[in-house]
């Protein structure tokens, strides 16, 4: 008798209980403004509105974000390695310490954005606006970030292997103490960027604007300045070595 | 065409083996999730599903689109109704393909190349009455497409009567208006009007080939060539009874 008891209470419980909906579709609706340390893997968020929400820890990789609307979305410390943010408007999100390897920002609006200490590795961010941007100690070897826009942003201390900021337009941006190996900022508008205290080789500025720039104890080594809009005082505090000039001589 | 298919196959193939789980989740088929082809008249325009589509917005009577509904398809009521009393609801094909292509730098235009049919460049939307139930379907040749695939849009048409082919069409050409002058030596204005074989639909297919007043093909001030200067558009429309289709903008 008492196992029917519980069985019809249970019955009840479960009757009276709303519909179970999973973390998605309550994210989705809008009831749920958080779903920290979730796993949301492969999740689809396709043009969502979600604008706000915490993921902080949460588990995205694979997940889709494209065209989705996420102003000032929390990312820290979560996984996104491969996760789809094309085109998403990311305004004033938050990635501190996010590992986002080889995820997609194309043509997103990341202006304000925070990447300090995210693993951007191999991301593709071709044409993103990422004004203002912070990527303090951020790690964007083997990103694509061609024709982004990078003005104002502060990368001081940045590890740039093989990154490729062809074509962007990074101006009046922080590259203090950053590490640039085989870089490329061909024809880049980068006028009034700081480079003090980096260490840059093999890296391409090939017809760039760098009206202004600033190199002040940085070392630039074996790197091609070909075409390229600078004056010779530019490089005043700066140890150079073996690099093409811009005048087409051939540096010792 | 078929020098085509096996790059697109290889290309195709290229986007599949991409290494990155956010790839692995699509069908690397040409044909879109949905397009303007699923949409079934008569039924609640509930039917299209949000998420497969983008850039839901009001219809300008086959032009760009005006107004974006932030809420999707149930806000068609805020799109005025034209002289037939139905409201247009302009969208496009879901593009999230196309953007990772290009992201990979593959040859994203052999993959989906945006809204189109029949690999024209098109703007597609669909006709609802106040009752939210589609009516129609529209579909015009995308006037912001470039040179080269505009001056082919009138050969949609083609295609289309094809697609209608089971039904009993009526094609009058017209003779050029005031004004109005072939390209090269070539002059088409065509309309083509039918019913379905079952009496529940009707379409009006109007392509057009020509240059309208002051479209001329060469400037005589700069004395180079206008290039551009030329109409080529086809134009579809299917209503369910008792709506007719209706007239492009003169």
């Amino acid at each position: 008798m008492k196992m029917i008891a519980f069985a019809a209470l249970t019955a009840m419980v479960w009757s009276a209980a709303p519909a179970m909906a999973g973390p998605v579709e309550d994210l989705l609706s809008g009831a749920r403004k958080e779903c920290v340390g979730c796993d949301l893997s492969d999740a689809r968020f396709k043009s969502a509105d979600l604008s706000g929400v915490d993921f902080s820890g949460a588990n995205l990789s694979g997940a889709t974000f494209h065209r989705a609307v996420l102003s000032g979305a929390i990312f820290d410390d979560a996984d996104v390695t491969g996760t789809n943010f094309n085109l998403a408007n990311l305004g004033g999100a938050s990635f501190v310490g996010a590992t986002a390897t080889g995820a997609y920002f194309y043509e997103a609006q990341l202006s304000g954005a925070d990447f300090t200490d995210a693993d951007l590795s191999n991301t593709r961010m071709q044409h993103a606006r990422m004004t203002g941007a912070t990527l303090v100690g951020a790690n964007l070897d083997g990103a694509v970030m061609k024709e982004v826009r990078l003005n104002n942003a502060d990368l001081s201390g940045a590890s740039m292997l093989r990154t490729n900021l062809n074509d962007s337009s990074i101006g009046r941006s922080n590259f203090t103490a950053v590490r640039i190996d085989n870089g490329s900022f061909s024809n880049a508008k980068m006028a009034r960027a700081i480079f003090d205290d980096a260490v840059i080789t093999l890296t391409d500025f090939y017809g760039a604007d760098m009206d202004g720039v600033s190199f002040v104890g940085a070392t630039v080594a074996g790197s091609r300045f070909t075409r390229a809009r600078i004056s010779d005082s530019a490089f005043a505090q700066t140890k150079m070595l073996h690099n093409f000039m811009q005048d087409g001589h051939q540096q010792n | 065409m078929p020098r085509l298919r096996p790059l697109t196959i290889a290309l195709c193939m290229g986007l599949a083996g991409m290494a990155s789980p956010a790839n692995a989740q699509f069908d690397p088929a040409l044909v879109p999730v949905y397009s303007i082809w699923n949409v079934t008249l008569g039924r609640p325009v509930s039917q299209i599903p949000a998420m497969e589509v983008v850039e839901i917005s009001c219809g300008t009577n086959g032009g760009p689109p005006s107004v974006k509904l932030a809420a999707g398809f149930s806000d068609f009521a805020r799109c005025p109704a034209e002289p037939s009393g139905l409201h247009e609801v302009y969208f496009e094909n879901d593009d999230e393909i196309d953007y990772l292509a290009r992201a990979q730098e593959a040859e994203y235009k052999v993959l989906q190349g945006g809204t189109s049919i029949y690999a024209h460049p098109v703007m597609v939307s669909v006709l609802v009455d106040d009752d939210a139930i589609v009516r129609g379907i529209r579909i015009v040749t995308d006037e912001r497409a470039s040179t080269r695939e505009r001056r082919v849009a009138v050969t949609l048409a083609r295609n289309l009567k094809g697609r209608y082919g089971s039904w009993k069409q009526t094609c009058d050409d017209l003779p050029p208006r005031a004004g109005e002058n072939p390209v090269g030596n070539q002059f088409i204005h065509e309309i083509c009007t039918a019913e379905s074989p079952d009496g529940t639909e009707r379409m009006r297919l109007e392509s057009s080939f020509l240059r309208k007043k002051g479209q001329d093909a060469f400037n005589t001030d700069t004395q180079q060539l206008n290039v551009g200067y030329f109409q080529s558009q086809t134009r579809l429309e299917v209503v369910q009874t008792p709506y007719e289709p209706s007239l492009p903008p003169s």
